[in-house]
């Protein structure tokens, strides 16, 4: 997929762990996993906003886009 | 108690109920055409309407003969029953929505229509069966179709497109589980 999600690299600057961020947000460490290893076929904007506001980034620094072609 | 534990306890029913028949259809097969002579004229149900002239008086060369010609139909409704008990399996266990059960549906569809098809056959050699003990051109070969094998081939139909119905759901709830 062109989506490449950057959870791990905002995670590791934070130096927060998986489990920690999915307990804030309120989602479960394999829907977190599902995202992180990039397997997720959408994201609530819910689930985004709460990512954002504990991790203190923009959707940006999460989600990004590479063309592959 | 929600409705998936509502679903796993009456599917767990419906399993053991379909093990119970998948046990006791083939035993009424065998019974059936082991005591065909002693069987009341009510339970031999034959599709032709004439009386054979030397009735219920089969050998057991033509007993085996028609066991063997139950066989065919037989082995379609078990191949249905035993689809049927896979999928209430699943739902016992609390999994619904698979690609596996799909494939289950369409089986099950297949079973159907394959049990219609050989269940028309069966009962035009039974009436062969029973009336070959008639004279000389009078032993009769029935083919009929009746309400029951329609509502079957009907039934396997609506199955084909209940399976096809099912993928999309099974889409859906694989696109819901993959929503973070």
């Amino acid at each position: 997929m062109a989506i490449i999600v950057n959870l791990d690299v905002v995670l590791a600057k934070r130096k927060m762990k998986s489990n920690e961020l999915a307990k804030l947000i309120g989602i479960t460490e394999q829907n977190l996993s599902i995202l992180k290893t990039g397997k997720a076929k959408a994201i609530r904007i819910s689930t985004l906003d709460a990512i954002c506001k504990h991790l203190e980034c923009q959707p940006g620094d999460i989600l990004e886009y590479k063309n592959f072609e | 108690m929600t409705n998936l534990l509502k679903i796993k306890k009456l599917s767990k029913n419906i399993y053991w109920l379909l093990s119970f028949l998948l046990v006791i259809i083939p035993i009424y097969y065998v019974g059936y055409w082991l005591f065909i002579n002693d069987l009341p004229k009510t339970l031999i149900t034959v599709n032709t309407l004439p009386t054979p002239l030397v009735p219920n008086e089969l050998s057991i060369k033509l007993q085996i003969l028609g066991f063997v010609a139950s066989l065919f139909p037989l082995s379609a409704l078990s191949y249905g029953l035993i689809s049927v008990r896979k999928l209430f399996w699943y739902y016992k266990e609390g999994v619904i929505f698979t690609l596996e059960q799909v494939n289950i549906f369409k089986h099950i569809a297949k079973a159907l229509i394959l049990w219609m098809v050989l269940s028309v056959l069966y009962e035009s050699a039974k009436s062969v069966l029973f009336t070959i003990g008639n004279p000389p051109g009078h032993v009769l070969l029935t083919v009929g179709v009746s309400s029951a094998e329609l509502t079957t081939l009907i039934v396997g139909v609506v199955m084909f497109v209940i399976a096809w119905v099912m993928d999309e759901g099974r889409a859906l709830a694989e696109e819901q589980q993959l929503t973070v």
